[in-house]
């Protein structure tokens, strides 16, 4: 069995989704990351349930009309994704920007999410003015990159990088493109909302953190702070992991997110 | 023929150390490498040539950049202040006013200033701004140019309209525009628009405004003048005349051959100046196509040119004054352009040289230059 990706339309938006498994359904949100790389977390996550991965708007083969241009669009359109699957209250598990959008929609609904877990997400600002919260990885080199966002720097090369030299061509193009499409909607302020640390406690379903021990991009400590804001949230920090852990450790944090969401 | 005087206002004197450790030039050099007693000097030498290029015949035209050190002037309206009082006749070009990180308004209101106070000697350049701005402005990459058109069509209906009225658009909201003074040139200044795209180079053509490139080859100025003229055949415009298209290059006028080669490798300081790609290809400020090439090794090659290669290109035009006739005359007859923007200073040329090469060109080059249509 392998992935099947359709395309889904939501709103009115042409959506892509890659799908596994079979159950009831759960969402993950990634940010900017390609599609036709499949983290082996998704893998070991579809071996217990259906499990679905849109892509966000402007993202891989994802439509980006004129229309969407908040973050609180693409929080409704994942509200309405959501209602469109028909099968009650759904899990949602996000990532990084993917991450900030499923807060985002924790905050407006409850009815359509069953349990949200956030790895390594962004989305608030915590820190003085003078601190970057979230490292500035778009302007920094490949390497760079590999440094700061994974515990093991030669780990890196799994995730493909614009900068590198083995990066080109529509591979290259679609990175370009899905970090354009992020960058819409985060550039300023840089991948938070300022109202969303107050707007959380009005999260109500279970959440638990889950945050790559080694992660510099948003380091624990921002996750902490995202979990303190978060009524009840839960959160585990996984060893020998950056930003990455659905990467650097799937088999780790398929177990723990397994473990939360079916607890 | 026009020709313009230009330069950057560069502050050079760096420690060697200093675009190393960095890593640019641009955004993150740290303002403490400005000594602000020689940022005067140099100020004042700069505006010392401005006001020289009056005296000689010449034009003016002025710029604005961020954050770094190849372009000390960050304000672009106060450099034309100093200027619209203590020249007499030159026009004063600003290419250009950032419409896409700056109040419309306060476009409009500048601009309308420095036309009514220098008697109608304005020419209104309006720019997106390069990619390396973004960040000191910290506007969004993404819908720059989307701003750039309402702020021009807002500023542009506020010159026209000379009454108050409302706007609420997508970008700005104003519900009383009421901009004074109005310009002195009736309804607004002759409006320049800056291109290196060939996808933008319609919308100029359809507001019948000037099109001006900035160091760009010969080959890429004739493809996007060509895109202009073909353009104005397909909505059967009038056809436009020389005037409508400006050239910035490096010039350097010399006496010998030899002096004019020194010259011209001094101003190469502008072209070796290192952008890091972070800053200078923020992610949506050009299509992902178009962004390819920076991430890509070989894609970077066409930026390390030779000086010979900028000499062929058109980049640089330096030589004796027949030379410089020549390359022009090569430069007008292939692109059909009016309008000669010259980048005669850069890095760490010297006052008496730029004056020199300025004297040079204004005595010996433009007397020619001005009798072509």
């Amino acid at each position: 069995m392998t992935w099947v990706s359709e395309t889904m339309e939501v709103d009115g938006v042409k959506l892509g989704v890659r799908q596994h498994g079979d159950g009831a359904p759960r969402v993950i949100l990634y940010g900017d990351q390609l599609d036709t790389q499949v983290p082996p977390f998704d893998d070991a996550l579809a071996k217990r349930s259906r499990v679905l991965v849109p892509s966000l708007p402007g993202i891989n083969q994802s439509e980006l009309p004129d229309w969407i241009d908040t973050m609180e669009d693409l929080a409704f359109l994942g509200l309405d994704l959501l209602e469109s699957l028909d099968a009650g209250p759904v899990d949602v598990i996000g990532h990084g920007f993917g991450g900030w959008v499923a807060a985002e929609m924790a905050v407006r609904a409850h009815e359509q999410i069953r349990r949200l877990a956030l790895i390594d997400s962004v989305g608030i600002k915590v820190s003085a003015p003078t601190v970057r919260d979230v490292q500035d990885v778009y302007v920094y080199t490949a390497q760079e990159v590999a440094e700061l966002a994974w515990h093991d720097p030669a780990a890196a090369r799994a995730l493909k990088w614009p900068g590198r030299e083995d990066v080109e061509g529509e591979v290259l193009l679609a990175l370009l493109r899905n970090r354009q499409s992020v960058l819409k909607f985060a550039w300023r302020p840089f991948m938070y909302n300022p109202k969303l640390l107050r707007r959380l406690a009005r999260v109500r379903v279970p959440t638990h953190l889950f945050w790559g021990a080694s992660d510099r991009v948003v380091t624990p400590d921002y996750g902490r702070a995202l979990q303190q804001a978060i009524p009840g949230a839960g959160f585990t920090a996984i060893p020998d992991a950056g930003h990455y852990p659905q990467w650097e450790q799937p088999k780790a944090l398929a177990r723990a997110v397994t473990e939360f969401l079916e607890s | 023929m026009l020709a313009y005087h230009f330069t950057e206002m560069p502050y050079p004197f760096l420690p060697d150390d200093a675009e190393e450790t960095y890593g640019a030039m641009r955004v993150t050099l740290p303002s403490r490498y400005c000594d602000p007693k020689i940022a005067h000097d140099l100020y004042n030498r700069y505006l010392d040539e401005y006001e020289y290029a009056d005296e000689l015949g010449l034009e003016i035209m002025l710029n604005e950049h961020h954050a770094t050190a190849t372009c000390m002037a960050a304000n672009v309206s106060i450099t034309a202040g100093t200027l619209v009082r203590r020249t007499k006749r030159a026009r004063i070009l600003v290419l250009g006013f950032p419409l896409a990180h700056r109040s419309p308004i306060q476009v409009a209101e500048d601009a309308a200033m420095l036309d009514v106070i220098s008697g109608g000697r304005l020419i209104a350049g309006f720019v997106r701004g390069v990619g390396t701005e973004i960040h000191p402005a910290n506007t969004n990459p993404s819908d720059t140019r989307e701003r750039m058109q309402e702020a021009h069509d807002l500023i542009i209906k506020a010159w026209k309209t000379q009454d108050v009225f409302n706007w609420e658009g997508k970008h700005y909201h104003y519900r009383y525009v009421n901009p004074w003074p109005r310009p002195y040139q009736q309804p607004h200044p002759p409006i320049w628009i800056t291109g290196s795209q060939p996808a933008a180079v319609p919308w100029v053509a359809d507001h019948h405004y000037t099109l001006a490139t900035v160091l760009t080859s010969y080959e890429q100025t004739e493809a996007l003048f060509t895109a202009y003229r073909k353009r104005c055949e397909e909505m059967n415009y009038p056809e436009p005349g020389t005037d409508r298209f400006a050239y910035c290059a490096l010039t350097f006028t010399g006496e010998t051959d030899k002096k004019a080669e020194e010259g011209g490798r001094k101003l190469l300081w502008y072209l070796n100046k290192r952008r890091p790609v972070g800053f200078f290809a923020p992610p949506g400020f050009v299509p992902p196509q178009g962004l390819t090439r920076f991430f890509d090794p070989k894609g970077m090659a066409r930026y390390n040119r030779t000086y010979e290669d900028l000499i062929d290109q058109g980049v640089i035009i330096a030589g004796t004054p027949k030379k410089v006739i020549e390359k022009v005359r090569y430069l007008h007859d292939r692109c059909g352009v009016g309008h000669l923007l010259m980048m005669n200073q850069a890095g760490f040329m010297t006052h008496e040289e730029t004056k020199r090469s300025m004297e040079l060109f204004a005595t010996e080059v433009y007397p020619e230059l001005k009798t072509w249509q």
